[in-house]
């Protein structure tokens, strides 16, 4: 009856109703599809096994086994274990492994689930049968366990650990099959003794700013690398009573095999002339690399050590930070994965270098605790409003417990199509005064930035010409070399800090 | 009546108690699982079989440290032999017997017995043999014989193993065909060539073997005459 009124007066409305609630859902899905925020099938795309990568990871001089068969085994492995794979005919997989491959499989949306990605896999022969008719094989790796967790929609890294397993293969007239996965030793790595370890280090309060020199900003740092320019302003910067700097290292410059030993000598130097002034420097890594596909994990591990292994043991580092800004990533790649990826970097350089204390850089405090459990120190930046600035830090300060906590961005641009360049100058003052006066509570700020930039490429914030030029006017100093008002309220602010500690 | 069923309870008591017994020694024996792998699955004597022995626990793990008998006949002589497993593994460098036919491997630990991994032992290469000739009673043809063709340790050669043959005059190779072992010997006719150039002879190669018959320009001659 109802129906049938509304079929007969009220058809167009209907008609409406239903096309709107379609489009309604249209866009719910396409939200739910297209934001593959910390969905692990997002997170299945980047497990995919490469044959470079296999064909590297056998080790010893002298095999039995043939490279073919050598392949095909890394390849038997890395498939069983890939999540969100069922093995369909089970002919490269029986006994225990069958159980391994079922475990791997992450099918269900609606279940909580486990599954490893295994990092830096080696294997080497045990034990091979001459006629090949069994081998067994080692495999050492990093283990890194995702769980998904249904509810919320997130996957969380449940276990980081170094393990060594057996594996038993055996030819069948389909050829290898994987028949046993035992694990031979697991050695979970625990990072909680770090606890307290820096705070020596963060009993000082840093005060510190981002460098580029003005001439050459963000990549064109390294590549032009402009010594007498970058000397005459950590002279300036020590003569503020600033005490530190933040750097970021190119990712593509310092990857590349063509530039990493250059790379590597001016980063030496920039840290010897930072030594010079007492100007400690918090390194920021992989910058201008947006990419945390988690089978390059490896070689972005490959990255840090390249990078820290000649540099982790100056005295004028502060710290590393991981990466700048990352949480700005999270609906591009998801939250899961760019977590996931950030935690095992951080747990690499726990390990490997475990006199550098570690944060990641958030664009803002609400992001600053999203690592709170992994990093060393919690580093933020703050663009907000200035008022509600304590606040914001305090609350994070009473989440993170002893911790130490960083603002390593703040400050202003200088550029308004709307206002004198005095007024602007003026307003970027009384902001970065207030803006210090309520970070007392804090272990460190860094002002973004000592210089105006001559160039600031499409790479860094797109092409639209205002917004280069805001990026380019964010300076302390005039571009000829004058003071602009912050300059005076920031060098008060390092005489105090430094002041307070002497005392 | 009640004597009767304090007898009974004794009896029953007893039952059970070896029942659960039972069950207890059950639940402490693992059912391991002992597993042999032989190759190559053909081979001839003398060559190298390698023999892999796997034992596992009850949950498919591998057992470290265990004995375990390999155990086979070579040519009519039961061997046995102990190894260690390793992660669950050992092997055997096992030579083939000399005899043509099976070498069975099977291994033992403990009361555990392996399945059997069978390994096929063929004839080596032939020693030479003599190509015996006679006049066949067809017309233009000539029966080939040998006696039983044998490796160096006397195993006949297989069956249906294809031996060339080829008729050789003067001027080379005039034609040509195979035939296979019968009862490891060759028993064929052949016809004679159209013609030729004395002497003829029959050229036979089996495997690396390459053996000559004598001159059959006699046997052979009426189609000579022909010629």
């Amino acid at each position: 009856m109802i129906l049938n009124s509304l079929h007969k007066t009220k058809r167009l409305p209907v008609a409406i109703g239903i096309l709107l609630s379609g489009v309604a859902c249209a866009g719910f899905l396409s939200s739910v599809i297209e934001t593959p925020i910390a969905s692990n099938e997002y997170l299945h795309e980047h497990l995919r096994p490469s044959a470079a990568q296999a064909n590297k990871s056998w080790i010893g001089d002298t095999f039995e086994l043939p490279v073919q068969d050598r392949l095909k085994l890394s390849a038997i492995v890395t498939d069983i274990e890939r999540p969100n794979w069922a093995p369909a005919s089970s002919t490269a997989v029986t006994g225990q492994a069958l159980a391994v491959a079922k475990k791997a499989v992450c099918q269900s949306e609606a279940e909580a689930c486990d599954f490893s990605f295994r990092l830096n896999r080696e294997f080497s022969e045990l034990h091979t049968n001459k006629d090949l008719r069994v081998a067994n094989v080692k495999e050492a790796s990093l283990r890194v366990t995702f769980q998904s967790i249904p509810e919320v929609e997130a996957v969380v890294i449940h276990e980081i650990a170094h393990e060594t397993r057996l594996l038993r293969f055996y030819q069948t007239q389909s050829g290898w099959t994987q028949k046993t996965s035992e694990v031979l030793e697991t050695t979970l790595i625990d990072v909680k003794s770090r606890d307290g370890r820096f705070t020596s280090k963060f009993s000082t309060n840093f005060v510190g700013i981002n460098y580029y020199p003005a001439s050459a900003s963000w990549k064109e740092f390294w590549t032009g690398f402009p010594v007498e320019e970058i000397k005459s302003d950590l002279e300036t910067i020590s003569s503020m009573d600033a005490n530190s700097v933040r750097i970021f290292l190119n990712h593509d410059y310092f990857d590349n095999r063509d530039t990493q030993a250059e790379a590597k000598a001016k980063l030496n130097v920039f840290l010897d002339l930072c030594t010079a002034q007492n100007i400690q420097v918090l390194v920021t890594l992989f910058d201008l690399r947006p990419d945390y596909t988690l089978s390059n994990m490896s070689g972005d591990i490959d990255h840090i050590d390249r990078v820290l292994g000649t540099v982790s043991g100056h005295s004028a580092i502060l710290g590393v930070d991981i990466k700048n800004q990352a949480d700005l990533d999270f609906q591009a790649w998801g939250e899961g994965v760019v977590k996931g990826w950030l935690t095992v970097m951080a747990r690499h350089i726990q390990i490997q270098y475990p006199d550098l204390p570690v944060t990641v850089g958030w664009s803002n405090p609400n992001s600053a605790l999203g690592l709170n459990g992994i990093v060393d120190f919690v580093t933020y930046h703050e663009y907000g409003g200035v008022n509600g600035f304590a606040e914001r830090l305090n609350t994070i300060k009473s989440e993170v417990g002893k911790k130490p906590v960083m603002i390593t961005e703040l400050g202003s641009t200088v550029w308004s199509p709307l206002r004198s360049t005095r007024a602007a100058e003026a307003k970027q003052a009384s902001r970065l005064e207030s803006q210090l006066n309520q970070s007392t509570a804090a272990n460190g700020v860094f002002v973004w930035t000592l210089n105006d930039f001559e160039h600031v490429g499409s790479d860094v914030v797109g092409r639209r010409p205002w917004r280069k030029a805001q990026q380019r006017n964010f300076g302390l100093m005039r571009p000829d070399g004058s003071s602009r008002p912050s300059k005076a309220v920031f060098q008060s602010h390092a005489t105090t800090v430094a002041t307070q500690s002497i005392n | 009546m009640t004597k009767c069923s304090k007898a009974s309870l004794s009896l029953l008591s007893l039952i059970m108690g070896a029942s659960f017994s039972v069950i207890a020694a059950q639940a402490q024996t693992p059912s391991y699982s002992l597993q042999v792998y032989a190759g190559p699955q053909t081979t001839t004597p003398g060559q190298n079989i390698s023999v892999t022995v796997e034992l596992t626990d009850d949950h498919g793990k591998s057992v470290q440290d265990e004995t375990v008998h390999l155990t086979y006949i070579y040519d009519g002589v039961s061997t046995s032999r102990p190894g260690k497993v390793s992660n669950g593994l050992v092997s055997f460098d096992v030579q083939a017997q000399r005899i043509a036919g099976r070498m069975i491997f099977k291994a033992r630990a403990g009361d555990l017995v392996s399945n059997y991994a069978p390994v096929l032992i063929l004839a080596a290469e032939p020693t030479a043999f003599e190509l015996k000739v006679a006049l066949s009673r067809n017309t233009d043809f000539v029966e080939l014989t040998t006696a039983t063709i044998t490796d160096v340790f006397g195993n006949p050669v297989s069956d249906q193993t294809l031996v060339a043959l080829d008729w050789i005059d003067r001027t080379g190779v005039k034609r040509s065909e195979a035939v296979q072992l019968s009862n490891g010997r060759i028993n064929y006719s052949i016809m004679c060539p159209v013609t030729y150039d004395a002497p003829l002879k029959i050229r036979a190669v089996l495997k690396n073997v390459e053996v000559f018959s004598s001159d059959l320009s006699t046997l052979c001659a009426v189609r000579k005459d022909r010629a």
